[in-house]
C-alpha cells in the first residue's frame, strides 16, 4: 500500500484473494481510489456487486480497444478527443 | 448436462477464436465418455460450480498450445515461459468466462475457479465410473482443442425451479402431485438428453429414450 496510482485495473478471478475482496481492501485504505474491474466473468450480478462496492467501471473480457479507452477517459474525468 | 451448457461453451469458443484471433473453427463430433482419458500435452483445469458442479478440462497438444499463445500475444512462442503459461490460463479463463456470461443471460448461474495449467502427455484425469465426461472437440488451423466437461450425474436440473411458482396457484394436495410429476419428468428428460448424445455411438439407446418419453406423456395425462 505504498504506491498511490491514479488508476487501477483489477481482475476478479485470482488465487488467494479475489478481485472483489481486493477492491474492498483498497477502498478501505483509500476511499478515493479509482478502480476499474476487468474480468471474463461479466455476469450481471458480478458487475452490479463490483459497482456497488465502489468500482468506477467494469470491463468484460475480451475487450476491444475503444471500450477500454472510453472507460479510462470517463473514469479519469476527461472528455473524448 | 443440458443443451444450454453445451451451446454456451461452443458459442464462447467460436466467438473467442473468431473475434480475438480471427480464426474460423468448427466443432467435431460430441462424445460422452465414462473412463479416464489421457491428456495431450497442455491442459487447463477450471472448476465450475452452480447448477452444474464439476470440472472443465481444455486439452490440446504442445504445438497447438504454442500456436495459440503466438496468436494471442502477437509474437512467436516456442518454449514454456511464464508468458506462455499466463496466456494459456487466460485462454481458459476467457472461453469459460464467456460461456458463464451467456448462461447468466439465460438465468443460469455459475462460478468458475481460477485456471490451472497442467503440462504432460499421457497423464489422465481420473473420475469415478458414475461420472460422465462430455467431450467437445474443436478444430481450427491451430490444431485440435478438446473441451472436456466432467460432472457428476445431476438428478434434477434447473428445470425444477420453475415448479416453485406453482404454490401460488394450486391447493396443497394438487401441489404435491404436481411437484412429484415435475421431479420425475425432469429426471426423465435429463436422462433423455444424455441418451440422445449417446445415440450416434449406440443405436440401442433409442428404446430407453422412447420409454422415458412415453412415461412423461402418460404422467402428463393425470
Amino acid at each position: 500500500m505504498e504506491l498511490t496510482p491514479d488508476l487501477m485495473t483489477l481482475d476478479i478471478t485470482m488465487p488467494i484473494m479475489d478481485g472483489i475482496q481486493t477492491l474492498e481492501k483498497i477502498l478501505a485504505h483509500d476511499a478515493k481510489a479509482k478502480i476499474i474491474m476487468v474480468s471474463a466473468l461479466g455476469k450481471e450480478e458480478t458487475v452490479k456487486n463490483a459497482l456497488e462496492k465502489g468500482a468506477r467501471s467494469f470491463i468484460v473480457k475480451p475487450f476491444d480497444r475503444n471500450t477500454v479507452l472510453e472507460r479510462l477517459r470517463k473514469t479519469m474525468g476527461r472528455a473524448a478527443p | 448436462m443440458n443443451l444450454d451448457y453445451i451451446n454456451s461453451f461452443i458459442l464462447s469458443f467460436y466467438d473467442f477464436l473468431k473475434n480475438q484471433i480471427d480464426l474460423e473453427s468448427r466443432k467435431g463430433r460430441l462424445e460422452i465418455k465414462n473412463m479416464r482419458s489421457p491428456m495431450r500435452g497442455v491442459a487447463i483445469l477450471i472448476g465450475i460450480s452452480g447448477e452444474l458442479n464439476g470440472t472443465i478440462l481444455i486439452d490440446m497438444g504442445v504445438e497447438t498450445a504454442h500456436r495459440l499463445s503466438s496468436k494471442m500475444n502477437g509474437e512467436p512462442s516456442a518454449e514454456i515461459t511464464d508468458l506462455f503459461i499466463a496466456t494459456i490460463k487466460e485462454f481458459g479463463n476467457l472461453v469459460c468466462g464467456g460461456a458463464v456470461v451467456r448462461l447468466d443471460q439465460l438465468k443460469r448461474s455459475f462460478d468458475l475457479s481460477p485456471p490451472t495449467v497442467i503440462l504432460g502427455e499421457q497423464m489422465m484425469l481420473a473420475t469415478e465410473s458414475k461420472s460422465e465426461i462430455l467431450v467437445i472437440p474443436f478444430l481450427s488451423d491451430l490444431g485440435q482443442i478438446d473441451l472436456n466437461i466432467f460432472s457428476a450425474r445431476q438428478k434434477v436440473n434447473g428445470r425444477q425451479t420453475r415448479t416453485q411458482h406453482a404454490h401460488h396457484f394450486l391447493p396443497k394436495d394438487e401441489l404435491e402431485t404436481y411437484q412429484a410429476f415435475a421431479v420425475e419428468s425432469c429426471e426423465a428428460l435429463n436422462d433423455v438428453e444424455v441418451r440422445i448424445l449417446r445415440l450416434a455411438e449406440d443405436p440401442c439407446e433409442i428404446a430407453p429414450i422412447f420409454r422415458a418419453l412415453h412415461t412423461v406423456k402418460g404422467n402428463s395425462g393425470l
